[in-house]
């Protein structure tokens, strides 16, 4: 199964640590794991279900191309990484 | 010129004698000298860089001190602005190094003017609207810039090359919205998290400055002391599928003045108004548990106020992001507040 890990600063805010969530896309790998932890789904999607301005994808290291659909294909041994901008300094 | 104080940097091959040179005509500019600031002109310094201009808008505050390594208790009894203290330590630790500080709020009529005659500019400030003011100066002006940011125990730092590589804006698309992210001021910031951006920051400027950005490849990389991980992503497509509106199609929404808080002092009330160029809806049940933290908080459905424990203001945050900042009529120190509590 693909494994999910949220930007450090989402993690503890939200308690979304990095696990496991089945799916052959993007978005089905994030349905699964919102289900899990219901909370961080406001803080990466709008309210049309697609990425936050602030908020990228990266599956293996690389951004995901649809941003909208979250249509990019993910293998089970892929790793989905979902980072957040910061503003502190 | 006599470069023995910079014997051990030179002994490091990849600068050499060569890079030592380059490293001393560099001439960086600063945004911002805070925490990120303070450590990379810190860094800048010892390096000797040929010149450095900060600017900040702020002054040295007791609770600075945990993180911002330039500053200290005298500065505080002096009341002194953080480009003055900074260049005063900056001056004792090397002369060689031409200072430029300026004590001033970054904006979109003073920013060309910054980053006039600069070969690079780094990234020390703790909000969204001025990086994507900086981003949009860097493009039009082709400079290099670094931008870092921090909260908590965690950061993350990207080289952008303008018309190269990409920009903050093919990165972040737009500002976050109010309250959708925390803020050193909302989830605090470890020193060590600092120093370790700040670093990394500095360790692009000398690869640049001594003539090696082919060793600054085209990633974000993003960093936790707290777990210690350091990841680094590609964003080497990330230009080409972004349709930026900045670097791609050539708009500079932030340096032209379209974009930007919109800021107003309220005569005769000792307040500032603050209204965010986008509209927003804010959830005050989530302001409020979050804000808690810094201060006295109350709400009810028209309007949430909150007064910071360590200080004279008071902020009453309106659902649409609007915001009056009452104890003050300076427009920096109010726009500072909003970008601490409210968070762009
Ligand atoms: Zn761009």
């Amino acid at each position: 199964m693909p494994r999910v890990s949220f930007t450090p600063n989402l993690e503890r805010h939200v308690h979304c640590p990095t696990g496991e969530a089945a799916g052959q896309t993007v978005r089905a790998v994030l349905d699964a794991a919102f289900q899990a932890n219901p909370a961080a789904r406001g803080y990466v999607l709008d309210e049309h279900g697609e990425l936050r301005k602030h908020v990228v994808v990266f599956v293996n290291g690389t951004p995901v191309r649809d941003r909208r659909q979250l249509s990019d294909r993910v293998a089970p041994s892929d790793e989905v990484y979902v980072y957040q901008a910061l503003s502190g300094g | 010129m006599n470069l023995d104080r910079y014997s051990r940097q030179m002994l490091f091959a990849p600068i050499g004698e060569a890079g030592q040179r380059r490293i001393r005509e560099g001439r960086v500019l600063l945004c911002g000298c805070g925490a990120l600031g303070s450590a990379i002109a810190d860094g800048l310094t010892r390096a000797g860089i040929g010149s450095l201009r900060l600017v900040d808008r702020d002054f040295v505050e007791l609770s600075n001190l945990q993180r911002q390594v330039l500053f200290d208790e005298q500065d505080i009894a002096e009341q002194l602005p953080k480009a003055i203290a900074a260049a005063r330590k900056l001056s004792k630790i090397n002369s060689e190094v031409a200072l430029d500080p300026i004590v001033a709020d970054i904006d979109f009529t003073n920013i060309l003017k910054f980053a006039e005659g600069v070969d690079l500019i780094l990234d020390g400030m703790d909000n969204f609207e001025t990086r994507f003011l900086i981003n949009d100066a860097a493009l039009t002006t082709k400079t290099p810039w670094v931008y870092g940011g921090c909260v908590g125990s965690h950061g993350q730092v990207l080289p952008i090359f303008p018309g190269e590589t990409a920009c903050l804006q093919c990165l972040i698309g737009d500002v976050p919205e109010p309250g959708m992210t925390e803020t050193c001021d909302t989830a605090g910031v470890l020193g060590p998290a600092i120093n370790v951006v700040a670093a990394l920051q500095v360790t692009a400027a000398l690869k640049l400055l001594s003539g090696r950005r082919d060793l600054l490849p085209p990633e974000l990389t993003i960093i936790d002391v707290w777990d210690g991980t350091l990841r680094k992503m590609s964003v080497a497509n990330l230009r080409a599928q972004s349709n930026c509106p900045a670097c791609v199609q050539g708009r500079r929404d932030w340096l032209s003045g379209t974009r930007g808080s919109q800021t107003t002092v309220l005569c005769g009330r000792n307040a500032v108004q603050i209204s965010p160029a986008k509209k927003q809806t804010l959830s005050f049940s989530e302001m409020a548990s979050r804000l808690r933290a810094v201060g006295e908080v109350s709400y009810n459905p028209f309007l949430l106020r909150l007064t910071p424990t360590n200080g004279e203001q008071q902020i009453t945050l309106f659902p649409d992001g609007r915001a009056i900042v009452k104890g003050t009529d300076d427009l920096a120190v109010a726009r500072g507040l909003y970008a601490r509590y409210v968070g762009t």
